[in-house]
């Protein structure tokens, strides 16, 4: 997994692929995350080209702990095996999915 | 396909564990079995019934399949072996990992998908998941890979030598692990399992 963070460090650009074994790359970008001001985080993954399973439970996990801090985090542009675990995984209805 | 391990020492290439690389080089055609230095496959060979040639068998050890990526080589290779497109690789990629995973996470090591409902708790199961791979107990777990095929299917069959599960009683949850197998469920043409729960049989039509 490959990570770049947009100027304001409230939007992350995800790339590669975001597996089980991400999980210590992934707290960090969690925590850089939520140390930006804006109510709005946004996650990139126009780029990412997979993910599993526990890609999608960090996510969730990521999404809980956005709510707890009331804000919010949104999923931009998934394309290919993500968009479809997304589906697989009702996503769209966990969260708001930016096409 | 019958749940017994019948690898064949005889006619099995090795592969020494260190990286994807090596893997690939091991799994390449002509290759129709490998198992990993150091793991003992002691199951008798039976075999008589597979065409060899449409046929890649690959015993693993848990700690290879916790380290390296042991889907995506085994993908590749039976992907350049039936000239696979992508969106086809995809999705057999997708179910393997997660077939492998779950039978690393839950059929051997029997780890509790609730210690992962936070980040922090993330990687303390990862820490948990390296303490119990490292123990004797695991020194010879393994899980074995069969792939067979003809010219419209395609069965991946892993099978591992764990405590098993109950398919039906492992429903998808909010986040945990019955999400893997919905995902399998959800990327291939049939899914069976047999032996309690030790060996998955994924489908594809080719």
């Amino acid at each position: 997994m490959k990570c770049q963070f947009q100027q304001n460090d409230a939007c992350v650009n995800i790339s590669g692929e975001f597996t089980f074994a991400d999980h210590t790359a992934f707290r960090e970008v969690a925590n850089r995350l939520f140390q930006a001001k804006d109510h709005t985080i946004v996650v990139e993954l126009s780029q990412l080209q997979f993910i599993d399973s526990a890609g999608l439970g960090m996510l969730l996990i990521a999404r809980d702990e956005a709510s707890k801090a009331g804000r919010a985090l949104v999923l931009s542009q998934p394309q290919g095996q993500v968009k479809r675990m997304f589906t697989v995984s009702k996503f769209d209805e966990l969260f708001t999915i930016q096409a | 396909m019958a749940p017994v391990v019948d690898l064949r020492e005889d006619c099995a290439t090795r592969w020494d564990g260190t990286s994807e690389h090596t893997l690939a080089q091991s799994l390449a055609a002509p290759a129709i079995a490998c198992i990993e230095v150091g793991l003992v496959v002691d199951e008798a060979a039976s075999g008589a019934e597979d065409n060899d040639q449409n046929r890649l068998d690959l015993a693993v050890s848990i700690q290879s399949i916790y380290r390296q990526p042991i889907a995506r080589a085994f993908v590749g290779a039976i992907g350049d072996r039936l000239g696979l497109d992508q969106e086809l690789r995809d999705r057999i990629l997708t179910v393997l990992h997660e077939a492998l995973l779950n039978a690393v996470l839950h059929g051997h090591l029997r780890l509790e998908a609730g210690l992962r409902d936070t980040l922090g708790g993330v990687e303390a199961s990862h820490e948990l998941i390296k303490k119990r791979l490292a123990s004797p107990d695991h020194s010879q777990s393994k899980v074995v890979i069969k792939a067979r095929w003809s010219a419209d299917r395609l069965l991946i069959a892993v099978h591992d030598n764990g405590i098993g599960f109950e398919p039906r009683k492992s429903r998808p949850e909010h986040r945990g692990s019955g999400r893997g197998l919905l995902i399998l469920e959800a990327f291939c043409d049939s899914v069976s399992y047999q032996d309690c729960g030790r060996t998955v049989i994924l489908g594809f039509e080719l």
